[in-house]
């Protein structure tokens, strides 16, 4: 899977993902990130200890990629890439940069996109700066097509440098918040971070990207299991009374396996996906109870509960339990599911 | 429904600012609007017409673009919920081609792109509508001021050839006229473009809708705070219209395979049985279209809630948005 970072120039991509990557090491949750290519481990833990002594990186020249392998408590659970742009590339014709062609074909094939705004510049009313309409229209068109779930984490960095969560912050989103209340399948979530000598919720925007990756692999895992077991109780039938026995003869004469065959052989296939299901539901259970504690964007929400929402957060999220009311419930045994 | 771009035409003199509404349009749409959104098929173009909003949010002598000196396609995705609900092509031409003689080129494209069009936006700046036409000849300026007999023209041409297709009239600059209210202005429009609403059966549906860049811009051009006011709605309506094209079609689709339906359940046995693949497949047909004229209907009656309150005629009477 692909996850788009999305931002202008400033705004903070690099060191989040750096300061992430260093916080990750240790496990979050149960959750925690490994490098796929060994050399940019100590690159990005070295990039981390400068922003923790108060240096920050300069801007990316030019993309960058990094494979990572989300884990949890041990075990492998999603390996994905994470493209890193220089915050030009979105104010870019892609006829004369190839940055803002890259960014465009990455956007259309991202599994989750994290949109970044300055919430200093914002908090001055520099909405224009923080370019909403251009970063907007580059989302929309990339995913206009999309017929799955799919996270869009609205990143407001540089928390630390405003005293509180006010109007202006919130407000020139309001269009955004709308096109993703209307939207079937995209979920997002405004969430506060710092990174710094103090950082703050850095786990939360990619543990919210994936969240959505991570609970549709489930789904499609459930899917999969109830199409496996159907068969195996279709065959199972088949083999069943005179008509059975005469498939039988007819299968043994021919060299064919037996209604019975198939029908283990499906229930077999229905087990080992359920085995999969089974790697898969606690992380996704654990990441539903996390993000449930992110201001997501719903439409019965107004500005200012989100302002409350997200002032509560501002100095970090800490987890305790689910809420009962889960929009992402899932079920213990996955044939509850079907019921 | 077809996945082809529609096309829409905006008519307008020089100066009656059909590219500030165009970029305004899609700076708010770019954004949002009630779930709504606007993007440009071409990234690239994106950047061309947000670079022309920062201009006008920058204020100053040079805020305003340039008078458009050649004919200008731009192609857009209108999208709910990011979901692209139509693309659509624009065609912003250079103002003085209503003034021009037949042989032109950009009054050819004109021409062609109006036939192919699915709704005409008209504009006439506000400026022209600050006190009340009073008489005759005031009308008849007025007329010739705002090319307002040309585009009439335009559409007469248009119906003999085509039919009747929706028309938007938007007042631009509105911040101009805004102290008149909404009768007097409206009664004026009337006036200005009297055959679209006479009641002759002629079928015009016709929106009145004021715009403006922003209500502070009537004190001060160059630095007035913008403010987009209502710039969304004339496309709403347009890509409404739209749909209620495409609905009709799909009843009357619906309508006749249903006929055909019943034709073939009305033989008997024997028949039934040798056209059974016919039948089939007719229903499943019926089924087809059914289900895209409810997807069209779920869709206007997104766009109808945008519409609420917006004024419109239809053959020359005040008429309310339908689904």
């Amino acid at each position: 899977m692909k996850i788009v970072m999305i931002g202008h120039t400033g705004v903070g991509k690099t060191s989040y993902m750096a300061s992430l990557y260093e916080e990750m090491q240790q496990r979050v949750e149960g959750f925690h990130l490994k490098a796929g290519n060994p050399q940019d481990h100590p690159r990005l833990i070295e990039l981390s200890k400068m922003i923790r002594s108060g240096t920050y990186p300069p801007a990316t020249a030019h993309r960058d990629e990094y494979k990572f392998l989300l884990r949890y408590q041990g075990k492998d659970v999603l390996e994905f890439v994470w493209a890193d742009y220089k915050g030009g590339a979105i104010t870019e014709k892609k006829q004369s940069s190839e940055q803002a062609a890259l960014l465009e074909k990455d956007l259309k094939e991202a599994d989750g996109i994290m949109m970044f705004c300055d919430c200093d510049a914002l908090a001055r009313d520099n909405a224009r700066g923080v370019q909403i309409g251009r970063m907007t229209a580059l989302i929309g068109r990339a995913i206009q097509d999309l017929d799955h779930p799919f996270a869009l984490s609205i990143v407001l960095t540089k928390t630390d440098l405003i005293s509180r969560f006010e109007e202006p912050l919130i407000k020139p989103l309001s269009g955004l918040m709308s096109a993703i209340n209307a939207s079937k399948w995209v979920s997002g979530a405004f969430i506060p971070i710092a990174c710094g000598i103090q950082s703050v919720n850095v786990p939360m925007p990619l543990l919210f990207t994936l969240h959505a990756s991570v609970i549709l692999q489930s789904l499609v895992s459930v899917s999969q299991i109830k199409h496996y077991y159907n068969q195996s109780v279709e065959w199972e039938v088949k083999s069943k009374g005179v008509l059975g026995i005469l498939r039988l003869a007819r299968d043994v004469c021919n060299g064919n396996p037996t209604d019975k065959q198939m029908s283990e052989y499906t229930m077999r296939k229905a087990s080992e996906e359920y085995k999969k299901y089974e790697t898969i539901k606690e992380p996704a259970e654990t990441l539903a109870k996390y993000v449930d504690k992110l201001p997501s964007i719903r439409p019965e929400k107004n500005i200012s509960n989100y302002l409350d929402e997200l002032s509560r957060i501002k100095s970090g999220i800490s987890v305790n339990k689910a809420s009962p009311n889960s929009f992402y419930k899932t079920s213990s045994d996955p044939f509850d599911a079907f019921k | 429904m077809s996945n082809d771009n529609i096309k829409i035409t905006m008519l307008g003199t020089t100066g009656s600012g059909k590219t500030c509404f165009m970029v305004g349009m899609y700076a708010v749409m770019q954004l949002g609007v009630h779930g709504f959104t606007l993007s440009a098929q071409d990234s690239d173009e994106d950047i061309d017409l947000s670079d022309k909003w920062e201009q006008l949010l920058e204020g100053g002598e040079e805020r305003y673009p340039q008078p458009t000196d050649q004919t200008c396609n731009y192609a857009f995705d209108f999208s709910y919920g990011f979901r692209k609900l139509m693309g659509f092509n624009w065609l912003d031409y250079r103002g003085a081609a209503l003034r021009d003689k037949n042989i032109q080129q950009d009054f050819q494209t004109l021409e062609k792109n109006l036939r192919e069009s699915s709704c005409v936006f008209l504009c006439v700046s506000g400026e022209y509508l600050k006190k009340p036409i009073e008489s005759q000849h005031e009308l008849q300026n007025l007329k010739r001021q705002t090319r307002v007999e040309r585009m009439n023209h335009f559409l007469q041409k248009l119906y003999n050839e085509n039919g009747p297709i929706p028309v938007v009239i938007a007042i631009t600059k509105f911040d101009l006229c805004a102290h008149r209210t909404r009768d007097d202005i409206t009664e004026d429009i009337k006036k200005l473009f009297n055959p679209l609403f006479t009641n002759n059966e002629k079928g015009w549906l016709v929106m009145i809708c004021p715009v403006s860049l922003g209500k502070g811009l009537a004190d001060n051009m160059t630095e007035g705070i913008i403010e987009p006011i209502n710039l969304h709605l004339p496309l709403s309506f347009a890509i409404y219209s739209r749909f209620v094209q495409e609905a009709a079609k799909g009843k009357a689709q619906e309508n006749d395979l249903r006929e055909e339906s019943g034709k073939l359940q009305g033989k008997n046995w024997f028949m039934k049985q040798i056209k059974r693949e016919e039948i089939t497949r007719i229903d499943s047909s019926l089924k087809r279209t059914q289900a895209q004229t409810n997807d069209l209907q779920e869709k206007m009656q997104l766009l109808a809630q945008e519409l609420g309150k917006v004024k419109m005629y239809f053959n020359g009477e005040e008429t309310e948005i339908g689904i």
